[in-house]
């Protein structure tokens, strides 16, 4: 049944299986209880069962002893009834002590039960009889007694003295009555009678009345006497047929077999209870297989458990990598596209900012020329000093159309609008569109010198390359503070264009400048930059083919070398392979 | 709709056409040229091709952005309506679909870029009127014939067609495709290509922006100087605005094609090609209507391995 708690390791309520467990365990709990309340209680039974017995035995033996002394009751008449009564009361003490003491039979057992009523009847009957039979003892012995006076009276007489043959009589006669006392079942009656006959006989010859007085006294007590004795045989007649000895027998045999019964039923619930307790030790031992089994199969698989743990914590360290990985992937993607969502909705409002300015633009500036021909016709009709005064008023007219017409043609630049992702471009140029753009961050205070080599067209794209020129701008003139020089240098080195943008800022350590090309690093106050910028830079670099170094010392400042592949570096970018790039069929 | 035309003057002026949804440009433009031409100008494409139902005109100059109709459509409905008409864009700002269809759709003599240099809007004008007085021979279209099943014939069909691109597989597609009609030349760069105008006649040039390196404006623009009547077809992966405004300003480029681009456009672009190549050798004086801005005589140390002398010699005796 425990068993079935633990076998059920499949079963599905939890908590309906710990139940059914907890019930299986109470229940055999019980069982085991119940056998040893029922084996155990035994021992008080047979400590009553000993007592019991010799209190049977007791009786028994006290009814014995009564027979006896009823028995040897005429022997012993002039001893008085002593024997007798002790006899008596031991005997009503033990059938007492069976019937009714401490450890009675009364109320064990029903056929116990008949049994003693029956013995306490005879009992009693025998009781009854004991009394007559003591009141008739006493009877005899008084007669006895008168008997024995009278015949020594009577021998004292001088006329049975003088003869011989009364006087043998007399001394017969007594002699036989008192044996006749004496037996249970006398056969000197008729003797007596005789011996009487003669008596009487001879009482002609005596001498006085007194003398046959007393002859005949003697006779009639002898004649009492008689009777006494033969109803005291009748009583012990009647004495020995009361069946007290049976009776006693049978309380015992009743007693002994609800004894027998008794123990017949202990002895199989012993016996149960051993095969109950094998039976639960070979439980507990399945039970303890089971646990060693199940402990083994625990211990197996906390082992591989503890290896899978292992496992798993490199895998999920693995995992872990390439998540972190993907994460700062993904960040540099969204950077990028951030980057270049910015690129393209400044490019689209730089489409529509170019031609809301270029159209105005382009009638105020031509009108401003018209006005200057105009005036030119009209000299010698207004003075010369106004005519002076006009002249440098539309030039700067002319002036500041033309610069915020070069601003919107740098910004067009910038954006690359419409342009080719990939195509031959002079990085001087980007260089000049970059400066124009953050010229306004560049202030009074910094100088910026500008060393153009004559730099050949590369291929490339020229819009992300002016992202790098611009950003690098921008964070050098972040680094000055206002105040410094920017120099700028192109150059050619064998197969490749250099450019290098130098700062007279604050510099960086060796720590920043580890991780300056990190995504996400910045040393700027959070909010003010992305930390993408410069990891942006390096990528358009790398996809370009070329590499981007920084040199940089505390306080003096840094400056970045870009180094970009002359030939073939964006060939990747727009490769034409596949024919039905080139021309598609018609569907 | 705004309508003057000045019948001051005695001998017939040309009449010029300003369109532009801005009202200050059109006055900046009429001020600029009313003394020299017979200036009209309208303020929404709808009014002008009114006017040029109603009336002849020699030039249409046109604004790209305007609400309703954009100057690329004005230009394009013009040219049905007066083909003799110099086609002129003059914009803020142009995005590179409105260029392609100016150049494959308008045909469009000039791009002009506002704000503009009034010296070099007068000469552009100029010489758009210039172009504007030959009169234009339509292509004669061979009723219904089937461009597409043509064969090509040897001896008759004799005028070449150069393929000029530095990607072997383009150009091997290319000869594939456009192999069945006519004689087709493949070139992988500048050099090559100038070798096979010397020993072929060629009527079609088709090639990509950049080849090997080096921009094909340059050579595009001293064929057109010397060789007018080569009819040359741009097919590029690198759409570029700006380049698209410098074929046409300065290349007169016939059509500006972006790859991939499908096999019957290819193959009509090029016979349309051929025919108008055919029609500029009948006609020499048409050549005169694809006159680009003069490009300057490029320095000798940049002009490579003198490619553009190369040109002026071979063209100057056969143009």
């Amino acid at each position: 049944m425990v068993q079935m708690g633990v076998s059920r390791r499949t079963a599905r309520g939890f908590s309906v299986q710990r139940l059914i467990a907890l019930l299986a365990i109470a229940l055999a709990l019980g069982v085991i209880s119940f056998l040893l309340w029922k084996t155990l209680r035994n021992p008080l039974e047979t400590g009553l069962h000993i007592i019991r017995l010799e209190q049977l035995d007791t009786a028994a033996k006290a009814d014995a002893e009564l027979n006896q002394q009823i028995a040897r009751g005429r022997l012993s008449l002039d001893s008085g009834p002593q024997e007798l009564e002790l006899s008596r009361d031991r005997f009503t003490v033990a059938q007492e002590a069976v019937s009714s003491g401490q450890a009675s039979l009364a109320g064990l057992a029903q056929p116990i039960d008949a049994a003693l009523a029956h013995y306490n009847a005879v009992a009693q009957s025998k009781l009854s009889l004991l009394n007559d039979y003591s009141a008739k003892l006493a009877r005899l012995a008084q007669h006895f007694s008168v008997l024995r006076v009278a015949g020594i009276s009577l021998l004292s007489a001088p006329s049975v003295n003088a003869s011989e043959e009364l006087r043998k009589n007399v001394m017969s006669i007594l002699r036989e009555a008192t044996a006749y006392g004496i037996q249970s079942s006398p056969t000197n009656g008729g003797y007596i009678d005789d011996l009487g006959q003669e008596i009487v006989a001879a009482e002609e010859g005596l001498a006085n009345d007194a003398e046959r007085g007393a002859v005949r006294h003697l006779l009639n007590t002898v004649d009492s006497m008689r009777s006494a004795a033969d109803q005291l045989q009748v009583l012990t007649e009647e004495f020995d047929a009361v069946p007290s000895g049976p009776a006693l027998y049978d309380l015992r045999t009743a007693y002994e077999k609800h004894f027998y019964n008794l123990q017949s039923t202990a002895r199989s619930y012993r016996q149960t209870l051993a095969v109950y307790a094998v039976a639960l030790l070979l439980a507990f031992g399945v039970i303890a297989v089971r646990l060693r089994s199940s402990f083994s199969t625990l211990d197996s698989l906390n082992s591989e458990l503890q290896n899978a743990n292992v496992n798993l914590e490199q895998i999920v360290d693995k995992r872990t990598q390439a998540l972190s990985k993907a994460l700062d992937d993904l960040k540099m993607q969204q950077g990028q596209l951030i980057q270049s969502e910015k690129m393209a909705s400044l490019g689209q409002m730089v489409a529509g900012v170019a031609h809301e300015i270029n159209t105005p633009l382009g009638y105020a500036s031509s009108n401003v020329e018209i006005v200057r021909e105009t005036m030119q016709a009209m000299d010698g009709e207004v003075d010369a000093e106004s005519i002076l005064e006009f002249d440098t008023l539309l030039a700067d007219t002319e002036y500041g159309l033309k610069q915020i017409a070069e601003l919107v043609m740098s910004l067009k630049d910038f954006s690359r609008v419409d342009r080719s992702q990939s195509q031959l471009f002079d990085l001087n140029e980007g260089i000049e569109t970059a400066l124009k753009i953050c010229n306004s961050q560049l202030k009074d205070g910094v100088k910026v010198t500008r060393m153009f080599a004559d730099l050949p067209e590369i291929s490339c794209a020229p819009s992300q390359l002016n992202q790098v020129f611009l950003n690098l701008i921008t964070n050098a003139a972040q680094a000055m503070d206002g105040k410094g020089q920017i120099c700028i240098r192109t150059s050619v080195v064998d197969d490749n264009v250099e450019v290098a943008i130098s700062d007279s800022g604050s510099g960086m350590d060796e720590e920043t400048r580890a991780h300056i090309f990190e995504p996400f690093f910045t040393t700027k106050p959070v909010g003010k930059g992305t930390g993408l910028g410069l990891s942006i830079v390096f990528r358009i670099i790398e996809d370009h083919g070329g590499t981007i170094r920084v040199e940089s010392e505390l306080g003096k400042g840094t400056e970045f070398f870009i180094r970009l592949p002359i030939v073939g570096a964006s060939k990747s970018a727009d490769v034409i392979s596949e024919q039905d790039v080139v021309v598609l069929g018609d569907a | 709709m705004n309508m003057n035309v000045d019948t001051a003057t005695e001998e017939p002026r040309a009449r010029i056409l300003f369109v532009d949804d801005e009202p200050r440009i059109l006055i900046a433009l009429k001020a600029l040229f009313r003394r020299d031409y017979d200036v009209v100008t309208a303020s929404s494409g709808e009014a002008a091709l009114e006017i040029l139902r109603q009336g002849d005109v020699d030039v249409v100059v046109s604004d790209q952005r305007m609400p309703e109709m954009t100057g690329v459509e004005v230009l394009r409905k013009a040219k049905d309506l007066r083909p003799r008409a110099i086609r002129v864009l003059l914009t803020g700002y142009s995005d590179l679909s409105a260029i392609l269809a100016a150049i494959n759709d308008g045909e469009i003599f000039r791009f002009i870029n506002k704000p503009w240099s009034n010296v070099d809007l007068r000469s552009t004008i100029a010489a758009a009127v210039k172009a504007s007085t030959v009169d234009y021979v339509k292509e004669t279209v061979a009723a219904e014939e089937d461009l597409t099943e043509r064969v090509h014939i040897p001896g008759i069909d004799d005028v070449g067609t150069l393929i000029l691109d530095d990607d072997e597989s383009t150009r091997n597609t290319l000869q594939r495709v456009l192999g069945r009609e006519r004689s087709v030349y493949t070139a992988s760069n500048l050099d090559e290509a100038l070798n096979l105008l010397e020993q072929h006649k060629i009527g079609v040039i088709v090639t990509e922006i950049a080849v090997g390196g080096e921009v094909v404006t340059d050579l595009l623009a001293a064929l057109r100087q010397h060789h007018p009547s080569l009819v040359a077809i741009v097919l590029t992966a690198k759409s570029d605005a700006e380049q698209g405004i410098d074929l046409i300003n300065r290349g007169q480029i016939y059509r500006f094609l972006s790859k991939p681009v499908s096999e019957g456009l290819l193959r009509g672009s090029v016979n349309l090609a051929m025919r108008r190549f055919e029609i500029l050798q009948k006609h020499p004086a048409q050549t005169l209507r694809l006159a680009a801005e003069a490009t300057p005589t490029p320095p000798p140390e940049s002009d490579r391995r003198g490619v553009f002398q190369r040109i002026g010699r071979l063209f100057g005796m056969t143009a």
